[in-house]
């Protein structure tokens, strides 16, 4: 892995329409083997990216390097797995595989084209539906099709454009732990792009984080700590996987807008800022849900549901970091003398308001890069610069809970939803910034029709209006 | 709006308006056989309307069925330039449609193909294609007459003519149409041009042009009444010409029937063949 000279290698790109830049002087690069994921909201010009690097658009400057050569155009040497599928619909399966393969191996005959995309179709597990046209095939089926078609070119770079969005969600964790399990098994390096946060962590080793439009820009790079192989059963049990997640999710909802033509200081363009949420890949790869004490996070709030049968008190002992609140008055001091509202203060961080107000009261651990900003700009020494970066907690995180009802309920509401953050949403509307010292407290309510989850919240709300 | 009827009530309807259709007709055509009023031989010799002296009477439906079967019952013989069998004529008048009909799909379909590809060729082309598309193809008979010379061969420039519009049109709207995503499949697959025209455009358009190709041999297959009319010789088209001079009216009900029927024929033969290069999403 050489950060000098990557595989793949996007250079001062620049795409702009007349009176419409989608993007300007943008540099990135994926390393041989490496999955990167590029995320962003619809419109901030991330298929413009992927097309780029298919060779399907061009740039108006700048310059993509595959391998050590500039591309041109589309190649073989680029397969992309389009969001639509795009088989041909009067080619069965088999040939549309065929047809790939005709194009990389012209000089094959009939009967090896049709064994080879045969065999290309076994590997994603269709090798019963070959002879069916598209139409006779579910949306699940068809875009395995399209996956075979692209793999079977044994590509040097495999482009995938948000390939799961047309599919239901059952048939999508399938596709997305067969494709995690092709392209290692291939050591194949890819390219993503998708909006789907679990997604991306389920099958990147990079997460590029891209501003919205027009004019975006990558904010940040996201190191995937957790370990490999993933897959989705066991993905949320992973230590450092709600970190992750909510790091992801926090820069879609507030900063992706927020940083929108405004970077953050001292973010370079070449060297972007590289953050790792989960922390550094140093834990082995433990499968199963981990009772030790797990450090907890860049982001504070960490879900702590509790499983009781009947109610029982959360086995939490979670205390403040002291130097935390006691940083938190003092920025508190220097904020109301210098007349700063959150907002400033935001701003200077590339970060919602919300956020940066949470991150000062001490709920929150800064990245670095994000604390040096806040440090500029209030004058903080290094030791409390370095205290931003450190947890809010010390503490223990509760086990999930045992009750096979109520863990189900807690992967729905925790894991796979975000149905706790909106019913706060709803209570409290904008003003809220997040939950301190809040207990979830799940009961399992006998009933002849079907037992029920009976969910209580309590806890304090950290309200931003309050500051 | 419309609930579906059963096939056989919609037979049933259908026989119902035939049949009183049918007595209609026969009620109001006069039985106008009349006598003969003149030498038998001289009757022979000028037909029956001019032996009578009196108004040609309508054939009722009963005369038209003998007469069909008449002309059924031997459609092909041949006794000398002016009384050949029916399915002679139909023959040549197929023949003609197809011939032209070929052509026009020869020229057409490349050609189509080329305007499709190309928004530059599609824009400088298309002020030529409107104004020659709505002119009758049998405004092009004296030209046709005066360069090439040959009344036959005109007859098929003429088809040639009207089943050109349709075809090219189509064709140029389906090359068109072809959906971006599998034109950007062939392109990263790297399909040279004539491999994604030949795999990819063709199947995808081919649908719409097998609509052009319905629409002209329809077209076709209405001109080429009145072409042989105009050139005069052989043809169905010709046959109701020379049976109208023969005031022989059964016959050109019959006629009537025969173009109705094979015009049927070679709209669904098209349509089998639309169906077998079909595609479904």
């Amino acid at each position: 892995m050489s950060d000098l000279h990557p595989y793949v290698s996007v250079e001062a790109v620049t795409r702009a329409y007349p009176g419409h830049t989608v993007f300007q002087d943008l540099w990135f690069g994926v390393n041989r083997g490496e999955f990167v994921c590029l995320v962003g909201h619809s419109g901030c010009g991330k298929t413009t990216v992927l097309n780029i690097l298919a060779g399907l658009d061009k740039p108006d400057s700048g310059g993509v390097i595959v391998d050590g050569t500039e591309i041109t155009g589309p190649s073989l040497d680029r397969a992309v797995i389009f969001q639509g599928h795009a088989l041909m619909p009067w080619m069965t399966a088999e040939q549309n595989v065929a047809f790939a393969l005709s194009c990389r191996h012209p000089a094959w005959n009939k009967a090896q084209l049709r064994d080879a995309a045969r065999a290309a179709l076994e590997k994603v597990g269709l090798g019963a539906a070959a002879d069916r046209k598209p139409a006779m095939l579910s949306g699940g089926m068809k875009q395995r099709v399209g996956i075979a078609r692209a793999l079977a070119l044994q590509p040097k770079m495999l482009l995938m454009d948000e390939p799961f969005s047309a599919l239901d969600a059952l048939t999508r964790g399938g596709l997305q732990d067969e494709v995690s399990r092709l392209v290692m098994e291939a050591n194949q390096t890819a390219f993503m792009i998708t909006h789907d946060v679990d997604e991306a962590i389920l099958l990147a080793d990079r997460i590029l984080l891209m501003t919205n439009g027009p004019d975006s820009h990558i904010a940040e790079v996201v190191q995937n700590t957790l370990p490999r192989p993933r897959d989705r059963a066991n993905l949320h049990k992973l230590p450092g996987y709600h970190q992750l997640r909510d790091h992801i999710l926090e820069f879609l909802l507030t900063r992706s807008l927020a940083l929108r033509g405004n970077p953050m200081p001292g973010w370079d363009r070449r060297a972007l800022p590289v953050v790792r949420p989960a922390g550094a890949r140093e834990h082995a790869p433990p499968p199963e849900p981990d009772p030790a004490p797990v450090p907890p996070s860049a982001v504070a709030v960490v879900p702590r549901p509790v499983s009781t049968t009947p109610v029982t008190k959360p086995k939490r002992k979670a205390a403040m970091n002291d130097a935390k609140t006691e940083l938190g008055h003092k920025i508190l001091k220097i904020k109301k003398k210098a007349g700063l509202k959150w907002a400033d203060i935001a701003a200077r961080i590339g970060m919602s308001p919300v956020w940066t107000c949470a991150l000062c009261m001490g709920q929150m651990s800064a990245e670095p890069h994000h604390a040096r900003g806040l440090a500029e700009l209030l004058g903080l020494d290094e030791e409390e610069e370095a205290t931003l970066c450190e947890f809010p907690y010390r503490g223990a995180q509760p086990m999930p809970p045992t009750d096979p009802l109520i863990y189900r309920f807690y992967e729905l509401v925790l894991v796979y939803g975000t149905t706790w953050k909106d019913m706060i949403h709803e209570e409290f509307g904008d003003g809220i910034m997040s939950a301190i010292d809040y207990d979830m407290i799940m009961e399992r309510l006998p009933d002849q029709k079907g037992d029920r989850v009976k969910l209580t919240m309590t806890g304090k709300f950290l309200s931003y209006k309050r500051y | 709006m419309n609930s579906k009827v059963s096939a056989w009530r919609a037979a049933l309807v259908a026989l119902a308006i035939f049949v009183g259709f049918i007595a209609v007709w026969e009620s109001l055509a006069t039985s106008g056989a009349g006598t003969t009023t003149v030498d038998p031989e001289y009757a022979a010799l000028v037909g029956q309307a001019a032996a009578t002296g009196g108004q040609t009477p309508f054939p009722r439906p009963s005369d038209v069925a003998v007469r069909l079967w008449e002309l059924v019952r031997d459609p092909f013989y041949v006794r000398g330039p002016n009384d050949q069998g029916i399915g002679i004529q139909i023959g040549y008048s197929l023949l003609r449609v197809t011939a032209g009909f070929l052509l026009a799909a020869l020229v057409a379909v490349p050609f189509g193909f080329l305007i499709g590809m190309s928004p530059l060729l599609n824009a400088a082309l298309n002020p030529f294609i409107q104004v020659l598309r709505p002119v009758s193809p049998l405004a092009w008979m004296p030209l046709a007459l005066y360069t090439i010379k040959d009344s036959a061969v005109s007859a098929i420039f003429v088809i040639f003519i009207c089943a050109l519009w349709p075809m090219l049109l189509n064709t140029a709207f389906g090359v068109a149409s072809v959906r971006r995503e599998w034109l950007n499949v062939a392109r990263t697959l790297e399909a040279g041009t004539l491999k994604t025209a030949w795999r990819v455009i063709l199947p995808a358009a081919a649908p719409t042009i097998l609509t052009g190709m319905r629409i002209s041999i329809g077209i076709a297959w209405l001109v080429i009444v009145a072409a042989e009319m105009l050139v005069g010789g052989t043809g169905i088209g010709y046959w109701v010409w020379n049976q109208w001079n023969n005031l022989s009216l059964a016959d050109i009900v019959i006629a009537i029937l025969l173009i109705g029927f094979v015009g049927l024929m070679l709209d669904r033969a098209l349509g089998a063949v639309a169906r077998l290069v079909a595609w479904q999403e």
